[in-house]
Parts: structure tokens; C-alpha cells; sequence
């Protein structure tokens, strides 16, 4: 028997129609990792458990509903110690893919993995420069991609024209998706900030 | 005389090298004695026990192949200076409080 699964867009909880729904908030901080692990979350409840992470997508198969929750480390080259460490601490490896691992734990486990306000802030930081530097390259190449489509219009090629409208709206795209989560961190980065007092 | 001031998750952390101890006793020490007042997370408790590595205050033996943490010279040195500053602070605390609750 075939399992059913669903793909969830990694960062995309704007995209999800959910969002304008009353008790959805749309802000900032819909983008990133803790609004998709919220989001993981919610669809465990409902029976839809994420089994592995797959380019741009968590993959969930339809299993028994779990109260569970999620989190995500971003951490280049780790070892035996790493897993022991986390489990012993009640998170358990869903899927790892390159620098991003994926843990859930029982509903009960209160120590998130970020104890810390100093961690929380260096993990923050970092993953606002990381969303800056993306959202950099996608401005670039939007506004590339604006210059080439003036250049169609110059040549009056409505199928260039066409072509590169398309592309452009896919490179908009990217530019929210980009810029979002950057903003997002940047207010989880002054929240850090101002509650330290 | 060192500048070096501890977090107090690498104070926790440095103070369970007292003998030379493996990245998950110390997790399960700290939690053992300190939940839930306290805990680290395993994420915090990975990064800080690199940084303490990268700074020298605490170095790694591998015993059949599982990292074993041991406090420095320049750790211990670190870890009582850091004790007895916090133990000054929580005394000045302690007795400020003192004075305002009998007024």
C-alpha cells in the first residue's frame, strides 16, 4: 500500500492560505524556522508526520497523529558526541541533509535546544547575515532581469517579452522569500536584544 | 590575570570538568542537580563546549573514540577567579537585601 504524503515548503507560511485565516497573524515572523516548526507541529496533530527533508520541501507521510514538537540546528560537521547529546536531552534526529538537521521531542520536553541568550542571539545573527547575503542576490538579479526586459520592450519581441515576465514574477518570488525571513530575524534579533536588560 | 568572563552556561560546564568527563555526563550532571531551575540545551551545550575547547579552557582526549573533556590550567584558573567574583556578588546581594528587608 502506497503511503500518502505531503510536501511542505520549507519558510513558506505565507503561501499557506491558512495565514488569512482570523487567528493567523501575517507578520515577519511567519517566515524562518520557528514558524515552520510550528506549522510541522499543527500537521503532526492532524496525522501528517514529516519524515525527511528534500531540497526545498519537509516530506510528511500520513501516520498516526503525534503530539510532538520540532526544531531545527544548522551545523556543519558534526559527530557521535552531537546525536548523543541530543538525544539525551529527549530531541530525536527526524532527517539531516548537508549543515540542516531536524529533531522532534514529546510535547513534554522543556529544554529547547538554544538554552542560552547568548547562543540564541549567535544563531539569530547568523541566520539574518545568511537571509542578507540571499536577499542581496535576489535584488541582484531582480533588478538584472528588470534591465533585460526593458531592453525587450526596446525591441518591441513580445515572446522575449513574455518570457521574461514570467521569469520575473519567479524572481519577485524570490526576493520575498528572501526578504521576509530576513526581517523576521532581524525583529527575533531585537527581541533578544531588548529583553536583556 | 585573565579577562576572560564566563557565560553562566559555560560556568555550569566548566564546573563539572572537575575530573575528566564525557559531553553527555555533563549534560546529565547539570540537569540531575539544577532541572528545572536550570538546563542546557543540547544545541547550547554543543557550541559552548567548542568555544571552551577553541579558548583553551578545557582540551579533548578521545578514549576509544568518545571525546572526553578536561579542564585546563587556564581553565581552572578561569573557573575559581569567575567562582569568587560571583560569590562577591551574590554576598553584596545577599546583604543588600538584608538591610533593605529589616528597614
Amino acid at each position: 500500500m502506497s503511503t500518502l504524503t505531503k510536501k511542505v515548503l520549507i519558510s513558506a507560511l505565507a503561501f499557506d492560505f491558512n495565514i488569512f485565516k482570523p487567528e493567523h497573524k501575517l507578520s515577519f515572523l511567519n517566515f524562518g524556522e520557528e514558524a515552520d516548526m510550528q506549522k510541522l507541529h499543527l500537521l503532526a496533530k492532524k496525522g501528517w508526520i514529516v519524515t525527511k527533508i528534500q531540497g526545498l520541501f519537509y516530506i510528511c507521510e500520513k501516520k498516526e497523529p503525534e503530539n510532538v514538537q520540532y526544531a531545527i540546528d544548522y551545523r556543519k560537521n558534526v559527530d557521535e558526541e552531537y546525536l548523543e547529546i541530543f538525544q539525551l536531552a529527549g530531541w530525536t534526529p527526524v532527517d539531516s541533509v548537508k549543515h540542516i538537521h531536524l529533531y522532534k521531542a514529546d510535547e513534554n520536553v522543556t529544554t529547547p535546544l538554544l538554552s542560552d541568550r547568548k547562543t540564541r542571539l549567535e544563531f539569530m545573527t547568523q541566520q539574518m547575515n545568511l537571509f542578507f547575503r540571499y536577499t542581496m542576490v535576489s535584488v541582484l538579479i531582480f533588478y538584472y532581469l528588470n534591465l533585460v526586459i526593458n531592453y525587450a520592450f526596446n525591441i518591441r519581441n513580445s515572446i522575449f517579452i513574455s518570457i521574461m515576465a514570467v521569469i520575473i514574477f519567479i524572481s519577485l518570488g524570490g526576493v520575498v522569500f528572501t526578504l521576509m525571513p530576513l526581517l523576521g530575524y532581524f525583529a527575533r534579533v531585537q527581541k533578544i536584544k531588548k529583553l536583556n536588560i | 590575570m585573565n579577562n576572560i568572563q564566563l557565560t553562566e552556561t559555560s560556568l555550569l560546564i566548566l564546573s563539572t570538568m572537575h575530573s575528566p568527563i564525557h559531553g553527555y555526563n555533563i549534560m546529565k550532571r547539570i540537569d540531575e542537580v539544577l532541572h528545572p531551575l536550570m538546563s542546557v540545551g543540547p544545541a547550547t551545550m554543543y557550541t559552548t563546549l567548542s568555544k571552551l575547547v577553541k579558548n583553551k579552557l578545557c582540551a579533548i582526549t578521545n578514549v576509544q573514540n568518545r571525546k572526553i573533556y578536561t579542564l585546563t590550567p587556564l581553565g581552572q584558573q578561569v573557573l575559581e577567579s569567575e567562582i569568587k567574583r560571583r560569590e562577591k556578588m551574590i554576598e553584596f546581594m545577599k546583604t543588600q537585601h538584608k538591610t533593605w528587608r529589616t528597614q
